[in-house]
């Protein structure tokens, strides 16, 4: 009897290695289905039997195109704690330049007045709140239903 | 001097506790276009709610809380996370590690992601208006950081006032941008949680072609202080306009500073 019980037992822990094995193996990678086509991204589970939620392991993510170029990135989880990230992939100097010679100039004019007088359509300033933009200098300039435009040849490229 | 009139059209938005402001320059009153514009508004404002769903550390449903909390599997099954993660880490490198999306020593990519969610709602719903010969000039604004796009035909250009930082009601000045970004950052700016160097430097614009480019310069600007800033602007080629408190309005374009 306790040898039939002792067999069972080990059967129970062998099929429940082959499950998670096969969880391991297959559930794992399933998910990166989609993030294959291009970088074939590796996912290695390291802890399977604990209770917590989340999941120890390495996560390389998808290439990923950026105003900068193409990005890969591999974060390293351990302990539930994000303990390093790698960028993997990233953009060479000439995506990079590229990127900057593109601008166009703007134009600029240094002066100092009070906002209702200027003709602008927007603000850039240090972020109101939403509760805060009620008076708010852009607030008052959304009222203005037109944009006077003034072909200004001296300040135009 | 000639002077044009173009008619404006503009919504605010109330997402994230911050105004988004959506403003088209038109050629003309077109009345037709007003059932166009509420669809574009209820669009955006639907587009906002799912970054606020996605990236929010104050949501508990959110990928950011869950990627915070030690589960690494947003990065493999949203795009949009992978896309948002990878921006911060170059990010960090682009800037000499001075905007860092780990300042809190966990992940958090708040300062990235009004930028970037900006950018891309520009880039699907706003600019491709623009082939409409109604639509002169698109544009969006969330508080205080802008995307603007011109039509190639048109004489609009988009004015943008930069606020100064110790009056509201002033502006120091103003720039005609045409299809830019522009990103201003101060030590009043709220939720930026950075470490900054102890500096008399107040405000930082910065002007590129993308406002991830922008919002993250600004924001590492404010922390590098302004002796470390002169230096990036130079090595990085950088353009716009920072405030110090003694020294008053320094403007520089492409690196080289203009005037002091």
């Amino acid at each position: 009897m306790k040898k039939i019980i002792g067999l069972l037992l080990s059967l129970t822990v062998a099929i429940s290695m082959v499950i998670d094995s096969y969880i391991v193996f297959f559930n794992g990678p399933r998910h990166l289905s989609t993030a294959r086509e291009k970088s074939s991204p590796t996912k290695t589970t390291t802890s399977t039997t604990q209770s917590k939620a989340y999941k120890n392991g390495t996560f390389t993510g998808k290439d990923v195109s950026t105003e900068w170029g193409t990005v890969q990135v591999r974060a390293v989880i351990q302990g539930g704690k994000l303990t390093q990230v790698d960028v993997l992939k990233y953009p060479d100097s000439e995506d990079r330049s590229r990127q900057i010679n593109s601008r166009v100039l703007p134009t600029y004019k240094q002066e100092a007045i009070k906002a209702q007088s200027a003709n602008i359509q927007h603000v850039s300033g240090a972020t109101v709140t939403y509760r805060g933009f009620k008076g708010s200098l852009q607030d008052a300039l959304n009222q203005a239903k037109q944009s006077n435009q003034q072909n200004q040849q001296q300040t135009g490229r | 001097m000639k002077t044009t009139s173009y008619p404006l059209k503009t919504a605010v938005i109330d997402k994230m506790t911050i105004p988004f402001t959506v403003r088209l320059a038109l050629n003309d009153e077109a009345p037709e276009l007003s059932q166009l514009f509420k669809e574009l508004i209820s669009e955006i404002t639907a587009d906002l709610t799912d970054v606020d769903e996605t990236f929010s550390p104050f949501k508990s449903t959110s990928l950011v809380t869950q990627f915070r909390a030690g589960d690494g599997s947003p990065l493999l099954t949203s795009t949009a996370f992978a896309e948002v993660f990878s921006l911060a880490q170059i990010a960090r490198q682009e800037t000499d590690g001075y905007f860092d999306p780990f300042f809190d020593g966990n992940y958090n990519p708040t300062g990235l992601v009004k930028g970037w969610a900006i950018n891309q709602i520009f880039d699907q719903r706003l600019r491709p208006l623009l082939a409409d010969p109604a639509i002169v000039g698109v544009s969006l604004n969330g508080g205080g950081d802008i995307v603007v796009a011109i039509d190639e035909q048109t004489d609009f250009r988009w004015q943008v006032g930069i606020e100064d930082p110790f009056d509201d009601t002033m502006i120091l000045g103003q720039y005609e941008l045409r299809n830019q970004a522009i990103a201003t950052s101060g030590i009043s700016r709220r939720g930026e949680h950075i470490k900054r160097m102890r500096s008399s430097l107040q405000q930082v614009t910065i002007v590129s072609d993308t406002l991830v480019f922008a919002d993250t310069w600004a924001t590492a600007g404010m922390a590098a202080g302004t002796e470390m800033l002169l230096k990036l602007i130079a090595k990085y080629q950088l353009t716009g306009v920072l405030v110090d408190a003694r020294r008053g309005q320094l403007h520089f374009s492409e690196g080289s500073v203009q005037s002091w």
